[in-house]
């Protein structure tokens, strides 16, 4: 018996009852601190491919002239780029334990009260959609804390490609004074794919 | 790096009426583009530089990430808010991928505006089509305008 066999259930949705009576749920609330404080050649890096040529990206005196603290980071990066935790630093295992051709390095490390949310098994997920919402900038030498993996909701559907469940899940992101950054919502399909 | 221009491009909320068109932007998409977008981003997931692997996840090829398209998206939002303006929100659904060799072209319409009492509000209608598959993301984004007075 497999344990993607739920999915083969005349009541299938039943499988997704616990995760359900579990929205609202905070299943990770403790922060991860970006491994780095935001760097001025970071942003260089990150406007450069995207042609993104607002100059209080890259010029201090222009970002005060517009009421700025300093240089401010591009939002679009705050829930991605601006909280990387990194691949590899001295106190993890080695990022590639193993010469295969596929290899990828292990997830960083959960926060310390992480949990794994009740949903069955599953062997396939797509993201979705996203909606992030701003709330203040961040700046050149803040360091961001990312937070939070709050179930918003579920819902048990077949869909062309399985059967599985739609859910959204909220984090936060906040700078170095606790003040927020960003609220994130990921919206992603989880699924059995039919065989 | 000094980069001057004063005073920049600034879009205020009397100018606009629903229906206004976004100036929109179009590039090519190259493979270098694609290294300097994973190096920018530090989004390392295989599917985004090697190719093979993106074959045994049953995709064309690589193809350029999440984060790329949202900041796509954010360009536009924030070169219309103009220095003085907020992007406040975003929202955007992936579904078609983009890749080196495409073209795209990002663009947007004004939807809705209105004064409430967080601020001058226009709600944007957004999109990245490219030339090998049309429609790829389909998004809406919220403004936050100064006003002239």
């Amino acid at each position: 018996m497999s344990d993607t066999d739920w999915a083969r259930a005349d009541d299938w949705e039943q499988a997704w009852q616990p995760l359900i009576d579990s929205i609202g749920t905070d299943f990770s609330p403790a922060g991860k601190d970006a491994i780095d404080a935001i760097e001025k050649g970071a942003i260089r890096k990150y406007v450069e491919p995207l042609e993104m040529d607002c100059p209080i990206f890259v010029d201090e005196d222009v970002a005060k002239a517009h009421g700025y603290e300093g240089i401010p980071a591009p939002t679009s990066g705050i829930s991605q780029t601006w909280i990387e935790t990194g691949i590899w630093t001295a106190d993890r295992d080695p990022a590639w334990p193993t010469n295969d051709r596929d290899a990828t390095p292990p997830r960083p490390p959960a926060a310390g009260d992480a949990i794994e949310p009740p949903s069955p098994p599953t062997s396939a997920a797509f993201a979705t959609d996203i909606e992030i919402e701003y709330h203040r900038d961040a700046y050149v030498g803040d360091r961001l804390t990312s937070s939070g993996n709050r179930l918003i909701s579920c819902l048990p559907k077949q869909t062309s490609v399985g059967r599985g469940a739609f859910q959204i899940y909220e984090s936060y992101v906040h700078n170095q004074a606790g003040e927020l950054i960003a609220t994130v919502r990921r919206g992603l399909y989880s699924y059995v794919p039919f065989e | 790096m000094a980069v001057k221009l004063d005073p920049l491009p600034q879009t205020y909320f009397e100018d606009i009426e629903v229906g206004d068109k976004l100036p929109g932007f179009s590039y090519d998409l190259t493979w270098t583009e694609m290294v300097k977008q994973v190096s920018g981003s530090q989004d390392f997931y295989a599917v985004h530089h090697d190719p093979p692997f993106a074959q045994s996840g049953g995709h064309s090829g690589i193809f350029y990430n999440t984060g790329w398209t949202r900041a796509n998206l954010y360009r536009l939002l924030a070169d219309f808010a103009g220095p003085d303006g907020w992007v406040r929100k975003l929202h955007f659904e992936m579904r078609r991928m983009n890749m080196a060799d495409d073209t795209i072209v990002v663009s947007g319409e004004v939807v809705g505006k209105e004064q409430t009492e967080d601020g001058n509000v226009v709600e944007i209608e957004l999109s990245i089509q490219n030339d090998r598959e049309g429609m790829a993301t389909r998004a809406t984004g919220t403004v936050l305008l100064p006003s002239r007075g």
